[in-house]
């Protein structure tokens, strides 16, 4: 494969092109995919994947991609003791975003395989449903309450114990 | 659908379905239908990956995974049928090379689909469990190409016939074989089996059925088997080549089975050339040969050693019984050893040193040399043989070489005592007449017997070598002392035996001439002056003598037995004698006195005496003269005793007699020893014991056994049990 000096273009479906090196393209198995069968020659389009969105992922997969070979340079010396503390960190700021884009993250994360990234942005909005009210999570997600009154009543009375405040 | 604004995202409620646009799920899919059809139609080259792969992945996040794996499946089916259809023009080998090429175009459109399919791959197939893409395209290529009814039997019919045509020697396309075979072991290994493998087999039994039958009829056992190791060969490399590796062994075992198992007795008993034509022949590459072969087939190789062993019997039993060979006991021997040799050579070269092959050829010599009674004489003789002179200027690595085998013989034999009492009575004569060639030969197969039967059996042998050395040394002794006084008296050279280590028979006291006498008594004196209280008896069966004869044409040294000197001396004082008188005068045994006279008158060039009548045999009333005439062109002339013979009958007898009389102790001493240690047994038990302790020297005779039995009780070393007449007790 490439070394890491060599860069890919992608497009994404607004039509802009961003540019990210190899070890960042490797995070993405969907790409390295596309890269393994059909070469590096071409721009890879990704028309799944808005700007807004695709730039997030770029800076991800950078940031990933830095820290793995930070790692594997010294054998972990420059990352040091509190590196992968670091990384959590720095993932916690990065999702913090409007949902919206968080969603398009996900989805993203979905469509190219990045795996820590799905599982990050998954973890983050399950964050912010855990401990909510029904209604609260309403709020959040926009979403419709669609039970008749009796459905919900039903519901209820079914899942008491969840409703119990400890 | 992916959104564009940030608000306003719609997430579906588990409990609805909110279905997106329907017409969506359609555009897509035919999105997708028409690039399949592309890819089957070689027109890939324009097709976007990422856009078919978007579309398929969200086909399936958006819930329509079902529709597109039926699509798949339909369009899919469409195209083989398409390709089935095209191959049903074909035939033969242009069939096969469709086939393959087809296959080859599908599994390329295959992986292609998958590429784009993927996400469907790994997330609404596992979850359904559905057939994956890539086994789907395989098992749509196997019920609708090579499954329809026409084509199953046109490829196996093909296949078949293509592999007759190898076997009859035609060139065929091998990698197109490879190809197909391999397809079919793709499908699956049932599919391999079913639709090849198992016909393959069944045709190829009957093939080789065919063949093994024409073979067997046309050609010679060492030329069958040519011809069946060949196609064995053949149809590994043919696995090898386009077949799977699963199949070696299936077909290796049907070769087996019809071309040698099939016929396995008809190839050894072949006349003219089976299996005991090869042995007499020493072919060892047609030997080896069907070692290798038969080795493959149960059963087998117990054949071939079965027919092997009871030849070697055969010709072992033919070798001892033969009245021809009995004559020459060396030549007898050295058959024997011969026939060893041959046959470790066959086992070595052409049966890989087999230890059942080793065994059955030791159990074959066990029986045989133990028919001839005479065995273990023989082979003391050949020993014997061997260390006066056949061991002659031999290199030392050499000798051991003949003692080893020598030893092998031995230890077959089933009475070894019997080959005891000879060695010693062959081994005494050696050492007396000094007619030993090596004495390290001779120490060195008594270690080799000390090794293999304990030291009991070499103690009284190495006596006898000591009492060699110690009778050296006594004579050194006296004429150290007496040596003046002797002066005139012939020299005396004196070994003194004793009495235990040496089988000697005791010799009735034969007049020694005068002259010898005086010499002789003062030897006595000198020993029984140095040594209390022990007795000397002069063997005059077994001395030699030196004298000086005056013939009218020369003087001679004659070498003679001590009973020759005795008669000699009697024509210093008379010209003729009668065969009675000389007996009266030597008083030699009549036997030895006739053998005696034999070997001075009947024997040409030693015929020192005359005999009237001139036949060979002695009667009491022949005459003997001494011999004026007599020459030779030796000074010194030898006549002495002739080597050890084979024994007459009624030496023999006695022989044989002694043995079974030493037998009788060393019986008594086992059943003593064993109802020491058990108290009580019973009678078969007894005997069984005993044959076992005793079998290392000979094998006991168990009515010898009882009657041993007998003998202890009356002698009260044992009881019988009152209740019991089988049962014996140990009397302390």
């Amino acid at each position: 494969m490439a070394s890491s000096s060599k860069t890919i273009t992608v497009v994404s479906s607004d039509g802009d092109e961003f540019e990210m090196t190899m070890k960042a393209a490797e995070q993405s198995k969907l790409i390295t995919h596309m890269l393994d069968e059909f070469g590096v020659s071409d721009k890879v389009p990704l028309y799944n994947v808005n700007s807004e969105t695709m730039a997030k992922v770029m800076e991800y997969c950078k940031k990933h991609a830095d820290h793995e070979a930070a790692k594997e340079e010294d054998g972990g010396a420059a990352i040091g003791a509190g590196g992968e503390e670091e990384l959590k960190k720095w993932d916690d700021e990065f999702l913090k975003v409007e949902n919206g884009l968080l969603f398009n993250i996900i989805l993203a994360a979905n469509y190219l395989e990045i795996k820590s990234l799905l599982d990050s942005s998954c973890q983050a909005v399950a964050d912010m449903i855990k401990g909510k009210t029904p209604e609260q999570i309403r709020e959040i997600f926009n979403i419709k309450n669609d039970f008749t009154p009796e459905e919900e009543a039903k519901l209820r009375s079914e899942n008491e114990w969840a409703f119990q405040e400890d | 659908m992916s959104a564009q604004k940030k608000r306003g995202f719609q997430i579906e409620a588990f409990k609805h379905r909110v279905v997106v646009d329907p017409k969506y799920a359609d555009k897509t899919w035919k999105v997708l239908e028409h690039a399949i059809h592309e890819i089957y139609n070689h027109n890939a080259s324009g097709l976007s990956f990422e856009e078919l792969y978007r579309n398929a992945y969200n086909m399936v996040l958006h819930k329509f995974g079902e529709k597109l794996y039926s699509g798949l499946a339909m369009t899919m089916t469409y195209h083989l049928k398409e390709i089935s259809k095209s191959l049903e023009a074909s035939q033969g080998e242009i069939f096969l090379e469709e086939v393959n090429r087809k296959w080859a175009d599908h599994n390329k459109a295959l992986q292609m689909i998958r590429d784009i399919l993927m996400y469907m791959d790994r997330t609404f197939i596992p979850s359904t469990h559905k057939t994956p893409v890539h086994e789907l395209g395989l098992n749509l290529w196997r019920d609708v190409v090579i499954h329809s009814s026409k084509a199953q039997a046109r490829l196996r019919d093909t296949l078949l016939d293509l592999i007759l045509r190898e076997r009859n020697g035609e060139v065929i396309n091998r990698g197109l074989m490879r190809n197909i075979t391999k397809m079919l072991m793709d499908l699956g290994y049932s599919v391999y089996q079913d639709d090849f493998e198992k016909h393959f087999l069944e045709v190829s039994a009957d093939f080789y059925c065919l063949e093994s039958q024409k073979f067997i009829e046309s050609c010679d056992c060492g030329d069958y088997l040519k011809k069946a190791e060949r196609r064995l060969n053949e149809e590994i490399e043919r696995v090898s080549h386009y077949l799977d590796s699963s199949s070696e062994s299936k077909i290796t075992n049907v070769v087996e089975k019809e071309m040698i198992e099939s016929h396995m007795l008809t190839l050894v008993h072949m006349e003219n050339s089976g299996l005991v034509n090869m042995l007499v022949d020493d072919k060892y590459e047609d030997l080896g040969r069907m070692y290798n072969l038969f080795h493959r087939v149960p059963a087998g190789l117990s054949i071939v050693k079965e027919v092997m062993t009871s030849y070697i019997r055969d010709t072992g039993k033919q070798l001892v019984t033969d009245p021809d060979r009995l004559r020459d006991p060396v030549d007898f021997v050295q058959r024997l050893l011969d026939l060893k040799d041959k046959y470790d050579k066959i086992i070595a070269l052409a049966f890989h040193n087999d230890k059942t092959f080793q065994n059955a050829l030791n159990s074959s010599f066990e029986y045989f040399i133990n028919l001839n009674v005479r065995s273990p004489e023989f082979i003391s003789l050949f020993v014997d043989d061997k260390l006066r002179r056949g061991l002659k200027g031999v290199g030392e690595e050499d000798v051991e070489v003949v003692l080893d085998k020598v030893m092998m013989l031995f230890r077959y034999l089933q009475e070894k005592d019997v080959f005891e009492k000879y060695y010693k009575q062959h081994l005494a004569k050696r050492l007396l007449s000094g007619k030993t060639v090596s004495d390290d030969a001779e120490r060195s197969l008594i270690v080799k017997l000390k090794t293999e039967c304990g030291y009991q059996f070499t103690s009284k042998l190495e006596g006898m070598f000591t009492d060699m050395k110690t009778s050296e040394d006594t004579i050194q002794g006296f004429y150290a002392c007496h040596g003046a006084e002797t002066g005139d008296s012939p020299t005396l050279s004196v070994h003194v035996l004793t009495t235990g280590s040496w089988p000697t028979q005791p010799s009735p006291q034969c007049n020694l001439p005068v002259e010898i006498l005086g010499v002789c008594e003062k030897f006595r004196s000198y020993y029984l002056g140095t040594h209390n209280g022990r007795r000397l008896s002069w063997q005059t069966n077994m001395g030699t003598a030196d004298l000086k004869a005056t013939f009218k044409g020369q003087k001679h040294e004659l070498n003679v037995s001590t009973y020759q000197m005795c008669v000699l001396m009697l024509f210093n004082n008379a010209d003729g004698l009668t065969c009675k008188e000389i007996e009266q005068a030597t008083r030699i045994p009549l036997s030895d006195l006739k053998r005696c006279l034999q070997s001075l008158a009947c024997v040409k060039g030693k015929n020192v005496l005359r005999k009237e009548p001139m036949s060979k045999d002695i009667a009491e009333d022949d005459a003997f003269f001494f011999n004026d005439k007599f020459t030779s062109k030796f000074i010194k002339v030898k006549i002495g005793t002739v080597v050890a013979q084979r024994e007459s009958e009624p030496e023999n007898i006695e022989t044989r007699q002694r043995v079974e009389e030493d037998r009788k102790p060393q019986i008594e001493a086992a059943i003593v020893r064993i109802m020491k240690a058990r108290r009580t047994l019973d009678h078969n038990n007894i005997v069984t014991e005993v044959t076992k302790q005793l079998q290392s020297r000979f094998l006991p005779n168990p009515v010898v056994i009882k009657k041993r039995i007998e003998s202890l009780i009356e002698r009260e070393f044992l009881e019988r049990d009152k209740l019991d007449r089988k049962l014996y007790r140990y009397l302390a």
